[in-house]
């Protein structure tokens, strides 16, 4: 109990602290653009700023063309140099975000009551790295390239978003339609007019915008690296076939093993980048990692659990929320084990789950919910949707967990089915200690509650291939029994976390059928989209839909610790779901 | 011996065209997908799958990946370095992977055998015990548990060397952050060496001839280098070269655990992200190195010992 008490202190603390920095934020007026803020600290940055903020990643650059990234480290190094229409930045005095017009020239304008035409005018004053001016048909040709039906670029949905969905944008890329039907037009020498098939708010528009897939590439050179039959362009496989147009442009891409970008002076808000530039060191080993960190060779370390327990009491020691619930996905179409298919068997299961030990063992935040903790239902006021009545509403009390109704249901099930015993197979990902801690604990609890009847074996599996598994269904119904999931979503809009399970995506998160949470995820994209209470009512429905179907059974949040150097100062207050680390806004205080 | 080598050559060919096939076949039908974005709409997904005939059955992606090979088109990197042809991925990383594993191999060569001579000439003493005792360690423990110890202690503890591999090539900084992980990477093949050579020379040292050098006035040691040496050292050539291919592997996670942007990583990164092209030239580049070192020593067993030759006349 203590424990379960303990726990939920921390799930409101963690609220709590998102939804400060929420009602903390400020917009530069209410939607309009935000002026260049001066340095709240100290004097203001240099030119070529000072200190290199020295981290590590994971997996070696892929690309330096943000049509084509896919990996998070390098989503993240392109999003320090590559330019945007908006980006979010630390509010005044660090407290909270504003949203810059980075390089548009002001918050997007609606030209429809609906919300579904926008227009938005793109700066007559920024600049390349390379000095040259950047230009609306710069955008424009960004965008037509990333869409193009024979590129075919990894980010060629990047107009087809959950919510942001250009007319036609689809159409283009499958080759239906030509680019003149496309729903973007310039209307003049620097406004665009976006005609949207879903309504969006103003800040849905901004959000989208700040994303890396409808970012910035040079034309000259993404042209000029273009084979024959333009179906492929070597733009931004070097860092001599590509231009930076960010707060920092690309120093060295060492193949492997480095890269380096430094502060680009050309940036429209280079006053407010105080970093000479950021070196990026590829080390796939944690522990290695954790003695650079330790010699002052780093400046950032993400602490393991055994790192946790030496670190815990460090205040420098950065929370971080996953942005994702960690869920394990029942197999309901098995032909081997049908009584997966039995919703009382699936209950069975989300009832016999301890929620609060399996976060226990595992560092995280027990979770009985499919939408995560970060999301944000009214962004004027900082209101998570977790935090709403709507969404308490739909949750079973003692965190889900009810061994007495578990074995209830459980008995049923077998007793229809016919059987005794049964034995499952629950596939993990290979590597992740929390998911292998928590798998075993599970192993033996789900046995005890169940009175030895239920045998799970567990099976460690590669991410990539363990997520291929439990998409597998349209091919083999008995590719795997259970297995875990989990994925990020825009933490700004919560019907982004149930894009997953709806029969229209392509890649789900596993089988799962339902008219009635499809007939309530299409209501919720195409309704008014100022009317927030509809919208969450629909949304917590749906959520009540899925848990109740039990086709997944969530157990756990994750919770990452992040330690940083003293010599780095950050400009917010350390990680936010705006700003994640906020890096390039920080400072060296050697 | 020109017929031995053709033979020997279309041999290899055959058994590089067998894996490549296994590999192909293997890497295809591994689940998982080049598309992991979970928000696809399935119209696009289809046209997106198609452009690299994934949606084709498995003999037409063959075909198709024959065609290709026999163009010399091995694909570009769909992943790790995305339009980047594979090959020129590869050549971007063999460079210091050949550099660590080729020094690991001449510095074990002279320790090795001078510890071989040493562990024979003292043999059932003291010397012998400790030389013998450091092979068996060196032998059975992985060459990563030695880097991950020499890395903690004289680099983190001891603060002597860098604790990873420094990115900026040449100058006294580089070859001191390559000392660590050539040294983990050599104990294993110094042992091999030292334990061979030991054997070869106990054999030796007790037959008839040597017993003639000595009775002849040669010192033991005199007796060993002279004489013992040039017959014991033939058959250690024939380890050397297959030794290279086993540095090669252990080095996999030697470059990891310094951090070095070798081969190895680019193995496992690819497999992950499931980089098919890049995956099957990765895996051909290992089996090429393999096979390679399998005809050299075939090759110099015909140079080194006459009576070995295949296919040589009865009068050679």
């Amino acid at each position: 109990m203590l424990l379960y008490i303990r726990k939920s202190a921390r799930i409101l603390a963690l609220s709590v602290l998102f939804g400060t920095l929420f009602l903390g934020h400020a917009w530069g007026g209410g939607g309009q653009e935000a002026a260049p803020a001066q340095a709240s600290v100290g004097d203001a940055p240099s030119e070529t700023g000072s200190g290199m903020l020295r981290l590590t990643v994971g997996r070696p650059l892929e690309t330096l063309n943000p049509h084509q990234q896919a990996a998070t480290d390098t989503a993240d190094f392109l999003n320090l140099i590559t330019g945007k229409l908006y980006r979010f930045a630390p509010g005044p005095g660090g407290v909270g975000f504003e949203i810059l017009s980075e390089l548009a020239a002001a918050p997007p304008v609606p030209v429809d009551d609906e919300g579904t035409v926008w227009r938005i005018t793109v700066r007559d004053d920024a600049l390349w790295a390379n000095g040259e001016p950047i230009t609306a048909e710069d955008f424009l040709y960004s965008w037509q390239m990333v869409m193009d039906p024979v590129l075919l670029n990894h980010r060629a949905n990047a107009f087809h978003g959950s919510q942001v969905q250009v007319v036609n944008a689809l159409e283009y890329v499958v080759g239906d339609v030509s680019w003149d039907d496309v729903g973007i037009d310039l209307i003049d020498d620097s406004t665009f007019e976006f005609t949207l098939i879903l309504p969006v708010t103003e800040f849905m528009l901004m959000n989208f915008f700040s994303n890396l897939s409808v970012s910035l590439v040079y034309p000259p050179l993404y042209e000029a690296g273009m084979n024959a039959d333009r179906s492929t362009t070597n733009y931004g496989t070097d860092v001599d076939r590509m231009v930076s147009s960010g707060p920092f442009m690309v120093d060295s891409w060492r193949q492997g093993s480095e890269y380096t970008a430094i502060k680009n002076p050309n940036y429209v808000f280079a006053d407010r980048i105080w970093l000479a530039g950021v070196n990026n060191r590829v080390i796939a080993e944690s522990g290695t990692v954790m003695q650079l960190f330790e010699r002052g060779e780093v400046d950032f370390v993400e602490l393991s659990d055994a790192d946790f327990q030496r670190f815990r009491e460090d205040p420098r020691i950065i929370e971080v929320p996953a942005r994702s619930v960690q869920r394990i996905v029942i197999n309901l179409l098995s032909t081997d084990k049908p009584i997966l298919q039995d919703v009382r068997f699936r209950q069975a299961l989300f009832f016999a789950t301890d929620r609060a030990t399996s976060a226990s063992v595992s560092s995280t935040i027990p979770a009985n919910y499919i939408i995560p903790t970060t999301h944000v239902m009214n962004v004027d006021d900082g209101t998570l949707y977790r935090n709403t009545p709507e969404a308490r509403a739909i949750l079973t009390p003692n965190l889900g967990y009810d061994p007495d109704l578990a074995r209830e249901l459980f008995d049923a099930a077998m007793a229809d089915a016919g059987l005794d015993t049964l034995s499952l197979q629950l596939a993990y990902h290979e590597g992740v200690e929390a998911r292998r801690a928590v798998s075993e604990y599970l192993q033996q609890h789900w046995n005890q509650v169940f009175g030895g009847r239920l045998q799970i074996s567990l099976q460690a599996v590669p991410s990539s291939q363990l997520a291929a598994r439990l998409r597998e269904y349209p091919n083999n119904n008995n590719a795997f029994d259970l297995g875990w999931t989990g994925t990020g979503h825009d933490d700004f809009n919560p019907v982004s976390a149930l894009a997953h399970y709806y029969s229209g995506t392509a890649r789900r998160k596993g089988p799962y059928f339902s008219d009635e949470y499809d007939s309530l995820y299409e209501t919720v994209l195409a309704m008014p989209i100022d009317d927030l209470q509809g919208r969450l009512e629909l949304i917590a429905e749906a959520e009540r839909v899925m848990l109740e179907d039990a086709s997944f059974v969530p157990v756990t949040q994750g919770l990452g610790f992040g330690l940083a150097s003293d010599r780095v100062e950050f400009m917010s207050d350390g990680w936010s779901i705006a700003l994640r680390y906020g890096w390039k806004w920080a400072r060296i205080v050697d | 011996m020109i017929k031995y080598t053709v033979q020997r050559l279309f041999a290899l060919l055959l058994t590089l065209w067998v894996i490549l096939t296994i590999a192909f076949l293997v890497i295809r039908l591994m689940p998982g997908s080049i598309y992991e974005d979970t928000d696809l709409p399935p119209r696009l997904l289809e046209t997106m799958e198609a452009r690299y005939q994934l949606n084709e059955p498995m003999i037409v992606q063959y075909w198709y990946f024959v065609q290709n090979i026999a163009r010399g088109d091995w694909g570009t990197s769909i992943a790790i370095r995305v339009s980047v042809p594979v090959w020129e991925v590869l050549y971007s990383r063999i460079p210091v992977s050949l550099l660590l594993n080729l020094l690991s191999l001449f510095i074990s060569l002279p320790i090795g055998i001078l510890a071989g001579i040493l562990a024979a000439l003292f043999q059932n003493r003291r010397t012998d015990h400790a030389i013998s005792f450091a092979v068996v360690l060196f032998v059975s423990v992985p060459s990563f548990v030695f880097a991950t110890l020499l890395q903690y202690t004289l680099a983190f503890r001891f603060g002597w060397f860098p604790i990873v591999y420094s990115t900026s090539p040449g100058g006294t900084p580089y070859w001191w952050s390559m000392i660590l992980p050539i040294t983990a990477l050599a104990l294993g093949p110094i042992a091999r060496v030292t334990r061979y050579l030991r054997g070869e020379l106990i054999e030796t040292i007790s037959s008839d001839f040597m017993l003639l050098a000595r009775t002849k006035g040669l010192t033991v040691f005199q007796a060993t280098v002279r004489h013992a040496m040039r017959n014991s050292l033939l058959p250690l050539a024939n380890i050397i070269i297959p030794m290279f291919t086993s540095i090669l592997t252990g080095s996999l996670v030697i470059e990891r655990i310094f951090a070095i942007g070798g081969v190895g990583g680019l193995l496992v990164n690819s497999l992950n992200a499931n980089d098919h092209p890049l995956t099957v030239a990765i895996l051909v580049f290992y089996s090429l190195v393999s096979l390679l070192t399998i005809l050299v020593v075939d090759l110099s067993y015909g140079l080194i010992d006459p009576r070995v030759r295949v296919g040589g006349s009865k009068n050679e």
